[in-house]
């Protein structure tokens, strides 16, 4: 394996860490969200009585 | 060829996988694993959407373009109406305006504003606006709310705007505690100074305030928190739809489950006293602010209920009560479904008409009493 390729590689995991990072704090916010819907039994349709 | 010679030839050095192959498999270990600076990132994304969550639960950005990306859906009115409310009371408009206020029965009598905009086409002073501030279940401190943001800081000299408030004997059931229960559940998104005062005035603790819109609607913001900000980051908002109570087949007299109903319709008188006191306080807020005017409307339950159970008598002296309170507070009691004659067939069910025909009834019977009120508002002073 060549310099370059290594250094493509790492770049690789790189990214790979990068993207883990951005998704998973993108979706914590909505996860917490439902899960504060959830606990705190709020429903667009309790109105209805379910 | 010995054996031996085939052997050393198959021990050749394996072809390396190409370097994208490698660079994959690497990023999914990069992806997959945990690292310090995944969680970095991880730390500063979460940050920068609550900052981006409290940038977009305001007042400000929900009544910009971005607020058409709130509702859930086609039948979220409690969004649509959320919105509609902040962005009439961000901007005054150049057009009169006519805000109706009501719960589904209204939504489903009177059905898309476009459809109600038609029917008052040649309305003096036009073209008027409609707006259907409707959601299911309204109740008076909904309106409240909904009236305080839409008409708030009004200037003199603004066009006219005309509210028409659904009025009928199920309404009358709007009992204190009722009011409480549905106001602690937060359903659209505003809070009021002026229900706040009321909730005071029934013995009740207003809900908390924070000076943040997001936490101060925490539990409206919950609910469409999560759809709103997939809408907004797919770019599909969706689109109203107002008349949404009619869907499938007639319900069959047998399945309307009307012992409820009919309790709450018996209830109501008892609570007379305190419902009209609320809304001679609404009318009373509404006429100091300059060139808005109160109508009340009629909303009429299905004629195969009021029969069945035996109601005609109390719908027939409830119309009679409203059209004198009207008088009282200076307003006017326009029975529009009434006016409609619509009979049971136009029904879907006991609390709401048919789309099509028995809504062109309804908003026709609206549009004739409306032209000849619009007139006598748009008239010049003499």
């Amino acid at each position: 394996m060549s310099g370059q390729d290594r250094a493509r590689i790492s770049k690789a995991r790189l990214a790979g860490r990068i993207v883990q990072g951005v998704v998973l704090g993108l979706l914590l916010l909505p996860a917490l969200f439902e899960l504060a819907s959830l606990a705190g039994d709020i429903s667009p349709f309790k109105y209805q009585g379910f | 060829m010995s054996g031996a010679a085939a052997r050393g030839r198959g021990s050749a050095p394996p072809i390396p996988p190409p370097a994208w192959r490698i660079a994959l498999g690497e990023f999914w270990t990069g992806f997959s694993e945990p690292s310090r600076l995944a969680a970095m990132i991880l730390v500063a994304a979460f940050a920068m959407s609550v900052a981006g969550a409290f940038l977009y639960f305001s007042p400000r950005t929900l009544a910009g373009p971005l607020g058409d990306y709130l509702p859930r859906s086609a039948r979220d009115a409690e969004g649509f109406v959320t919105v509609d409310a902040l962005r009439l009371g961000a901007e005054v408009t150049d057009r009169p305006l006519l805000l109706v206020l009501g719960p589904s029965t209204l939504a489903q009598a009177f059905g898309e504003p476009r459809e109600v905009d038609a029917a008052l086409a040649g309305a003096p002073g036009g073209p008027w606006e409609t707006h259907m501030l409707v959601t299911p279940l309204q109740s008076p401190f909904d309106q409240i709310a909904l009236l305080e943001t839409a008409l708030a800081d009004r200037p003199q000299g603004a066009p006219p705007v005309v509210v028409a408030l659904g009025m009928g004997i199920q309404r009358l059931a709007w009992t204190p505690e009722r009011l409480i229960d549905m106001e602690a559940q937060g359903r659209i998104g505003l809070r009021s100074d002026q229900v706040d005062s009321e909730m005071e005035r029934i013995g009740a603790t207003p809900r908390p305030r924070y000076g943040s819109y997001l936490l101060d609607n925490y539990r409206f913001v919950l609910v469409n928190a999560t759809e709103a900000l997939a809408r907004l980051a797919l770019a599909r908002p969706a689109r109203r739809q107002v008349a949404a109570y009619d869907s499938g087949d007639v319900v069959a007299d047998a399945d309307r489950a009307r012992e409820t109903l009919t309790a709450r319709l018996l209830e109501g008188p008892r609570n007379r006293d305190y419902f009209f006191e609320l809304h001679a306080r609404l009318a009373a807020r509404l006429a100091q602010i300059p060139g808005v005017s109160l109508v009340l409307i009629e909303e009429r339950l299905s004629p195969a209920l009021l029969e069945a159970e035996g109601l005609a008598a109390l719908d027939v002296s409830g119309q009679t009560e409203f059209a004198a309170f009207a008088a009282r507070i200076g307003a006017q009691y326009w029975p529009v479904m009434s006016d409609a004659r619509l009979g049971a067939a136009e029904y879907h069910d006991d609390l709401h008409v048919r789309s099509g025909p028995p809504q062109d009834r309804v908003r026709a019977a609206f549009a004739d009493r409306f032209a000849s009120y619009a007139a006598r508002l748009t008239e010049p002073p003499r």
